[in-house]
């Protein structure tokens, strides 16, 4: 069960040489996976997210805490359950992958 | 060199035996017919393109033939030949010109080294483009044909060519395809528009082609810049409205009437999203054609 409260989260990044591209426009973002060719378009919750890992490997829950902060959300275990089925979309995707 | 330049009897020696390089702008084909009747309808719907000689490096090498001398007297047909592969069922013969306009689409649609391709008309004012992407059947070759005789230049009827350095587009302006009640609608919208022979019958109904006014032809080596996406829908009886639409949509909409969006990658993306970008996209709803086109020039004036 994900939480804000945990001592440790997993952490993510891009995958390795495949980083996204990025565009937001207003709220909304269309991104290209280069790994799969695929293009996706994102919420602003899901592009948050994304942003987040632009500069390197991040600790989920500072994920959750930033998405919290900048979209002005409750920072409760409700947003980091939707986060985290974000991050794990995002995996299968081929856009992330975890650092272990 | 025009197609009109060369006699008719040289005309069909040349499409029979060499072949010719049709340049319609964006590309240019080495065409070969064997179809006799086929060069008499060609020459009149390409007279005023060029030809490229000395030849650089054609995109695309087109022939059409009948499929085989018993064929030719028993219910005779036509076939055709993209880059050396008949990728269609044969056709009646007497539907060669629509199977040549086929051809020369799907060699554009299969070709793997093609720029990046959207299924939509476009047009040119003051240096702009006037981009429609469009499924069949939205009143988007309609439209185009009538914009094509009130200040807008013809690009295509069919494809936006990207170009990849620029991202600007390029112009392949060929006849404009029109079924059924279209060309009665255009004949009386314009006088000064030309049409091939009407044929009936085809995969598509009852067909016709509008040819490109003279400037668009001449002009078909000049490209323009982002300038307005507006996708039409024709709605029998609607007042013409226009609505705005997002990025996001727009680009939703190249990317559904692309040809080749998924094999171009990043590079693709980048395209898309830059053109986006930089144009103002709306949808329309028209049924009068008057009525759209005063809407889209003010558009294209800043109202």
């Amino acid at each position: 069960m994900p939480s804000f409260d945990s001592s440790s989260s997993p952490f993510w990044r891009f995958v390795a040489g495949h980083a996204p591209v990025v565009r937001d426009w207003d709220g909304e973002y269309v991104v290209f996976a280069p790994l799969s060719g695929d293009t996706h378009l994102l919420d602003v919750v899901g592009g948050e997210v994304l942003t987040a890992l632009q500069s390197g490997a991040v600790e989920a829950r500072l994920i959750y805490q930033r998405v919290a902060d900048l979209l002005e959300l409750p920072a409760d275990d409700m947003l980091a359950a939707r986060v985290d089925a974000i991050l794990d979309e995002f995996d299968r995707a081929g856009l992330i992958e975890r650092v272990d | 060199m025009l197609v009109q330049d060369l006699a008719p009897a040289d005309l069909g020696r040349r499409l029979r035996t060499s072949g010719i390089h049709l340049d319609t702008g964006a590309f240019t084909t080495h065409l070969h017919i064997e179809v006799p009747h086929l060069v008499a309808e060609f020459a009149q719907a390409y007279a005023r393109y060029r030809l490229d000689e000395p030849p650089a490096i054609d995109d695309f090498r087109v022939r059409l033939a009948s499929p085989s001398l018993l064929r030719r007297y028993f219910r005779p047909q036509v076939q055709h030949w993209v880059d050396g592969v008949d990728m269609m069922e044969p056709l009646p013969l007497d539907h060669a010109f629509p199977f040549l306009e086929s051809a020369l689409n799907l060699a554009i649609a299969s070709d793997d080294l093609a720029p990046l391709i959207v299924h939509s008309a476009m047009l040119e004012r003051d240096g702009r483009a006037l981009v429609m992407p469009a499924p069949s059947g939205s009143g988007k070759s309609t439209l185009c044909a009538a914009l094509a005789w009130r200040g807008w230049r013809l690009m295509s009827d069919e494809v936006t060519v990207f170009c990849f350095e620029s991202g600007g587009l390029r112009a392949n302006p060929r006849p404009v395809s029109l079924k059924n009640h279209a060309v009665d609608v255009i004949a009386a919208f314009e006088p000064r528009a030309r049409f091939t022979r009407l044929y009936r019958n085809t995969q598509k109904g009852e067909l016709a082609y509008m040819l490109p006014p003279d400037e668009a032809v001449a002009r078909a080596g000049e490209g323009a810049a982002p300038g307005l996406l507006i996708a039409p829908v024709y709605r029998a009886g609607a007042p013409s409205s226009l609505t705005r639409i997002d990025r996001v949509q727009g680009l939703r909409w190249l990317i559904d009437n692309s040809v080749n969006y998924s094999s171009m990658l990043r590079t693709g993306f980048d395209i898309l999203t830059r053109f986006v970008d930089r144009s103002r996209l709306y949808t329309l709803t028209y049924s009068d054609l008057d009525e759209a086109i005063a809407l889209i020039d003010r558009l294209h004036a800043g109202d």
